[in-house]
């Protein structure tokens, strides 16, 4: 097992109590802070070089995102760490209750390639803020980032408590031997099966563990809605990072009529973005593997090119591209498209669209816009998804207040904010009792008699108040 | 396999119907497994009598009451727990709306244990109602009373196609976990704990586990040991040993085991009489199986108290051994039997060391006067759950959540953490499709100045 010997070191810093303290934590998330600010143009340059990562996009989620993840922990860690009071019935008036917040111990968070710092790094303020011991285990697709993180993080921070161990499938495989109190996993395109993988893993030491995968985003467009403003939100959240995001709208459903009035506007959405030849424009990006490329590149045999669908192998680049007339049955309906394809899947009605989004697995985010609230809302009420966004794409994911996770096929668990911090948490429920008034005691105790259990169901029971209103 | 898959696929196609989703309908088949319990408390009683031996008034405090209380909480409380809750939003999305819903997340699979075996199957019941869920329910084959005796009511008084009961052994339990559920929530041990989570794993299906482990108990020279013996014999002896949470050892100072060991035996006389076989008030080890486990346990240890044996009805005495080696046979497995080891340890934190070497337990217990000390021990160890100065009565508080920890289990349920376990949090953020000036901020082409602001 080559790698006991590193997480037996962790397990025995832990054991030492070193990562408990508050302050000790605050130190480590400060010196995050240090590492993205200090490093900011190494990543920028990194996740160039891996998938021409434009660098106000890199900007934004590798480095923006995250220094605000960091800023609301660091503002809030001090309350987030109190003991959490809770009710207490009448008998326990004198002793007291509370949610105790336990970090686990040591924890692994593997992370996956297309947001090669953001998708280690907010997990690992969380796993911090929570006082664990973190093994950080970055893509080793995204081989220029994840030099850059085993060069530099352990500069930064404690590397009794903290470590990064590089490596691909083998290399992780052999990792996830080790018992880990907690696993965080994030996985793309092909994500079911590997997280299903790790999940059987964790089974064989019963660690617990937040599963981020992904599915098929759909983006349903009514037809009352202003269609240059659809244009523009849906073409930025398919063509950030070239399509290479968990979360972006994977594919349009919408009547003939609508399709007909979003193609120009979606034309004019990516010039404007991009210019007349997105190839020589620094703000879009390139696909980060020549598998990767490949597999997109037959994706386009989808329907009809109605825009873009132009590819240059030598530079991993597909164009921005919108698919017209997809079906079911089509190739880029068929998977994740992972890419900057936006195949488009005309229906009658919202009834049908809603039926179609039903019949498959659930996706980690549902888009819905129109001008009608009624229609979003209804839409949002009759499909399921991990999150849901009305009239937009992505946004959903950068309020540190709502939670961000999947369901089913997406995955389990959630985190950002406060929720990362919960995430590593064990939550304990502690009671603290007084030793004396032994006497309040006695009705619990044998021999039994009815006089007992009066006493004992009259401070026990919870009184059903009047609200019978609702039947 | 056939039945399974048709079971589920019943209760899967009555939860798309989308009826549980209401809040009358939910409330509804609340209510009705409150009459239940209010209607048939007689064989509920007699059922619990027949597989454990559990007099009435114990049947009645530890699966009854507790059961009618968490049913009137959860309806009362429904409304405002199935609430959107706003969250607090940022510059960007001040004109927006942004929330979390809570949803359903559709066929839930509870698997129940033997020693509890009507709570054990009730309270994450109704939590999974409550959140909207369509539920597969398998109680345990081994409190064969109880099971059937689920098996009966609940069609009786709930919705047949949402809420079907499952019975059977380990074959019927396999089938069963191939099937594709939403989440899972099993009670029961370790080594089921890791064949549940990895089926699980097939379906990327969250799950609660509910297991054991061996809770200690800490008993400081400082204490009123009259008290804390009590409530120790108390919490340990209930059931006969067998509850996931009984004080499973007891860690304290050779000075005063002699005296811990006199306590006990006269609180037992307290609560049992002379001859605690004809006590009406103390129960049987579950079957043959478990008997003959826990009286191995026995082999080569020196018994301060009890040991007295019956196999023809599963009777095992009080006991308590002293001076016992922490590589013995009774301190590698959880009891869960009427049998209480004392290891000598000369301080605290021989204690906590002792502790924090073995596997997480379910719960934590420490005696003592010194507040400093007590709070020594929560932040320097962890368990599932814990209780200061008692036993037990952590799990009693609704609001606490009640789970494991490591090998003693994940997730946790019980009031509205229950329903928390048994609902999918969905971040909601709804926009204007106007007032786009503000997107364009985020749009390329991108500029070094965009990037400073």
């Amino acid at each position: 097992n080559p790698y006991a010997g590193l997480v037996s070191h962790l397990r025995a810093s832990w054991l030492s109590g070193k990562t408990r303290p508050m302050e000790y934590r605050m130190a480590q998330l400060e010196a995050l802070g240090r590492f993205l600010d200090e490093k900011k143009q190494e990543i920028l340059e990194a996740t160039d070089l891996d998938m021409g990562k434009p660098s106000f996009e890199a900007f934004f989620s590798e480095i923006l995102l995250c220094k605000n993840e960091l800023n609301v922990t660091l503002n809030n860690l001090c309350h987030w760490m109190k003991d959490e009071h809770v009710d207490k019935n009448l008998v326990m008036q004198l002793d007291s209750a509370f949610i105790r917040k336990d970090p686990y111990g040591v924890v692994l968070i593997i992370a996956p390639w297309n947001y090669p710092i953001h998708l280690f790094l907010v997990p690992l303020i969380g796993a911090i803020a929570a006082g664990n011991c973190v093994i950080v285990k970055p893509s080793e697709i995204s081989k220029n980032t994840e030099r850059l993180v085993a060069e530099t993080l352990s500069c930064y921070l404690d590397n009794d408590c903290f470590a990064v161990v590089t490596g691909g499938v083998p290399e992780t495989t052999r990792l996830l031997e080790n018992k880990f109190d907690y696993i965080f996993f994030t996985g793309t395109s092909c994500s079911p099966p590997v997280g299903r993988i790790v999940m059987t893993a964790a089974a064989k030491h019963l660690t617990p563990v937040t599963l981020e995968l992904g599915g098929k985003n759909p983006c349903y467009v009514s037809d009352t809605c202003d269609v240059t403003n659809v244009a523009r939100r849906v073409a930025w959240g398919r063509f950030f990072n070239a399509g290479q995001t968990c979360i972006a709208p994977d594919y349009v459903l919408c009547t003939v009529e609508m399709q007909e009035k979003l193609m120009p506007a979606l034309r004019e959405a990516i010039t404007e973005f991009f210019g007349p030849n997105p190839q020589e424009s620094p703000d879009f990006g390139r696909i980060v593997g020549d598998k990767q490329f490949r597999r997109i590149q037959t994706l386009l045999g989808s329907g009809r090119v109605a825009i873009g669908g132009q590819t240059d192998e030598a530079e991993r680049y597909i164009a921005p591209t919108v698919l017209a007339d997809v079906l079911p049955s089509d190739p880029a309906m068929q998977e994740e498209i992972f890419g900057p394809i936006l195949p488009i899947v005309v229906i009658a009605n919202m009834d049908e669209a809603i039926d179609f989004i039903n019949a498959r697995p659930r996706p980690l985010a549902i888009y819905a816009f129109s001008c009608d609230s009624k229609v979003v809302n209804e839409v949002l009420e009759r499909t399921s998804s991990g999150g849901f966004c009305g009239n937009d794409t992505l946004m959903h994911v950068t309020l540190t207040s709502l939670p961000f996770g999947g369901i089913g096929n997406s995955g389990l668990g959630k985190y950002h904010g406060k929720f990362t911090f919960d995430t590593f948490s064990h939550h304990r429920g502690c009671l603290h009792r007084n030793m004396g008034l032994e006497a309040l005691n006695g009705p619990r105790y044998p021999p039994y008699t009815q006089q007992k259990l009066g006493l004992l169901t009259a401070t026990f029971e919870v009184k059903r108040r009047g609200t019978c209103t609702l039947l | 396999v056939e039945r399974m898959q048709q079971v589920v696929g019943r209760a899967r196609a009555a939860f798309n119907s989308g009826r549980s989703r209401s809040l009358e309908f939910r409330i509804q088949q609340l209510k009705a497994l409150e009459r239940m319990v209010q209607e048939k408390e007689k064989e509920i009683l007699a059922a619990l009598k027949a597989d454990l031996h559990k007099c009435g008034y114990n049947a009645y405090s530890h699966e009854i009451l507790g059961v009618l209380g968490e049913l009137a909480l959860t309806m009362e409380k429904l409304p405002s727990w199935a609430a959107p809750q706003p969250v607090k939003k940022n510059l960007l999305t001040m004109r927006d709306e942004a929330y979390i819903g809570y949803e359903p997340l559709g066929v839930v699979l509870i698997i129940g244990a033997w020693n509890y075996p009507f709570a054990l199957i009730m309270q994450p019941l109704m939590g999974a109602i409550a959140a909207g869920n369509a539920v597969v329910v398998k109680p345990s084959e081994v409190s064969e009373n109880t099971a059937r005796l689920v098996a009966e009511l609940l069609p009786q008084y709930l919705d047949k196609d949402l809420y079907p009961v499952v019975t059977g052994g380990v074959p019927e339990t396999t089938e069963l976990l191939t099937q594709r559920f939403d989440h899972i929530l099993y009670t029961g041990n370790t080594a089921v704990g890791k064949i549940v989570m990895a089926a699980a794993a097939k379906h990327l299906t969250p799950v609660t586990l509910e297991l054991g482990g061996k809770s200690p108990c800490y008993i400081d020279k400082d204490c009123d040991l009259a008290v804390a013996c009590r409530r120790i014999t108390w919490g340990k002896y209930m059931n006969c040993g067998q509850t996931c949470i009984a004080p499973d050892y007891i860690l304290c100072d050779p000075s005063i085991q002699s005296k811990v060991v006199e306590n006990i035996k006269v609180t037992l006389k307290e609560f049992y009489g002379e001859d605690v076989k004809s006590s009406p008030d103390y129960e049987r080890i579950i079957n043959q199986r478990h008997f003959k486990r826990v009286k191995s346990l026995l082999e080569g240890q020196k018994i301060a108290h009890g040991g007295e044996t019956d196999e023809a009805s599963c009777f095992i005495a009080p006991t308590i051994l002293t001076d016992v080696s922490p590589e013995s046979k009774v301190m590698e497995e959880e009891i869960f039997g009427p049998v209480l080891p004392i290891v000598t340890v000369k301080s605290v934190e021989e204690a906590i060391e002792f502790i924090n070497h073995r596997e997480k337990p379910l719960a934590l217990y420490v005696f003592s006067n010194n507040k400093q000390l007590i709070r020594r021990v929560i932040s320097e160890t962890s368990s599932g759950g814990m209780t200061a100065n008692d036993v037990i009565m952590h799990s009693v508080v609704p609001d606490l959540p009640f789970g494991g920890v490591g090998h003693s289990g994940m997730g946790a349920y019980h009031g509205r953490h229950s329903f928390e376990t048994f609902s999918h949090r969905r971040a909601c953020l709804i926009k204007d499709l106007r007032l786009e000036a503000v997107n364009k901020l985020r749009y390329p082409p991108g500029s070094l100045e965009m990037m400073h602001l």
